[in-house]
């Protein structure tokens, strides 16, 4: 299969730039896969997981808390606040974060920041678990 | 007369001995600090050249493109950022960037949103209407609190409670010069009108939605980066400002014990005097 270049930037620098079969992301109406080709396209991502194939096939997950993906003459880049593959999650510390945002949670249920960091919790343990 | 001069000289040298160890301390601090910001500062910026590249692609190839964040209106009221410091010793560090956001400020009626605890300090303390006080650390300050950050603008500007947003902070241009800069960051005005680009671009779901939510995480990368900016200027100022404070003090010892050490000689020189004379009596 053919392949196009895939940059991953976060405000931490550039996380990824390689060459890439396929990217699956989770935009404001749905899953979008970006193949070789692909139109010129911008949407944002919500909350959610990252796939990647890469050159040699081998699947990637990542987690992304938000950002958006755009491609122009087949360069796609992913602008995202964070994102973290899944090799490189800490699953002790998303699980800590869980229970503290639960813990928040059950004190204030209107707590918009421990709702939104419970998910961000519960996104990472899923794909951490995804290897 | 003369003993009791010397033990003033003394304690002198020791207090100055004292505060010389502690700006030396804070210096090498400084110096540590400021490598871990520089790191910061440069991891940041590929991220910031495509997000503000995506924006002005979006401008360029759009038509019939209209959006509340970059249509100009009449400025009635600035929205100004000011990033300070947590902590003074820092030179001019702090008072130079308030100057330059004093000048934005006196062009018309504006609200302030300090960063950090001087930058909070001194606008109560002048009486500036201020947006939210709730952001007095820049230190720890993290990316959420910039998304966060963001969002208020962005909400402000839609509603009209804001016709203008510029940040204040200091651009690290090398270890020895930090400047201070006003950046504008609302309406969004780069990306000239007159390249436009041929190609046609897909958004999902629709134009204006995707720049509306880009809109926020723009700003909130871009106070990301001028705090980011702003953090390594203040180590920057601090250690530069420590490394004169500890020239200066060991001048000063230097001079003292130059004096203790007269005063000392001139005691002996006394004293043999005197007995000298006690025994020709």
């Amino acid at each position: 299969m053919s392949t196009f270049n895939l940059k991953i930037v976060t405000l931490d620098g550039i996380i990824f730039d390689s060459e890439v079969e396929n990217v699956v992301a989770r935009t404001s109406v749905g899953d979008v896969c970006i193949l070789k080709n692909h139109t010129d396209y911008i949407a944002p991502i919500e909350l959610g997981r990252v796939k990647i194939k890469d050159e040699e096939g081998h699947e990637r997950t990542g987690a992304c808390t938000g950002g958006f993906i755009s491609v122009s003459d087949s360069n796609t880049r992913i602008v995202a606040t964070t994102f973290e593959f899944s090799e490189d999650i800490d699953v002790d510390r998303a699980e800590r974060a869980k229970e503290k945002a639960e813990e928040k949670l059950k004190k204030d249920k209107a707590s918009k920041v421990a709702e939104i960091k419970l998910k961000k919790a519960l996104l990472r343990l899923e794909v951490s678990q995804k290897k | 007369m003369a003993g009791t001069s010397t033990k003033d000289i003394k304690n002198r040298i020791k207090s100055v001995e004292n505060t010389g160890q502690i700006t030396k301390a804070m210096e090498l601090v400084a110096t540590s600090k400021l490598r871990q910001a520089k790191k910061k500062v440069e991891s940041t910026r590929p991220f910031f050249e495509i997000l503000e590249e995506t924006l002005s692609d979006i401008k360029k190839n759009t038509r019939e493109f209209s959006s509340v964040y970059t249509k100009k209106r009449e400025v009635k009221k600035t929205c100004v950022v000011v990033i300070g410091g947590d902590r003074g010793l820092a030179g001019g560090y702090n008072i130079n960037v308030f100057k330059k956001a004093d000048k934005v400020i006196a062009e018309g009626p504006s609200v302030v949103l300090p960063i950090g605890k001087k930058a909070l300090e001194y606008y109560e303390k002048q009486g500036a209407e201020l947006l939210i006080d709730a952001f007095d650390k820049a230190d720890d300050f993290t990316i959420p609190h910039c998304h966060e950050m963001g969002v208020l603008l962005a909400d402000g500007y839609k509603k009209r409670s804001f016709d203008r947003v510029c940040v204040v902070y200091t651009e690290f241009v090398s270890m020895l010069s930090q400047v201070p800069q006003v950046k504008e960051i609302l309406p969004f005005l780069s990306g000239d009108k007159g390249s436009r680009s041929k190609s046609l671009t897909l958004y999902e779901p629709s134009q204006e939605a995707v720049f509306d939510k880009l809109v926020p995480q723009y700003i909130s990368g871009v106070i990301y980066c001028a705090l980011c900016e702003s953090l390594a200027s203040e180590h920057g100022a601090r250690r530069t400002s420590m490394e004169n404070a500890s020239k200066n003090a060991a001048d000063m010892i230097d001079e003292l014990t130059l004096k203790f050490n007269r005063a000392r000689q001139a005691a002996i020189t006394q004293e043999i005097t005197e007995i000298v004379s006690g025994a020709e009596a």
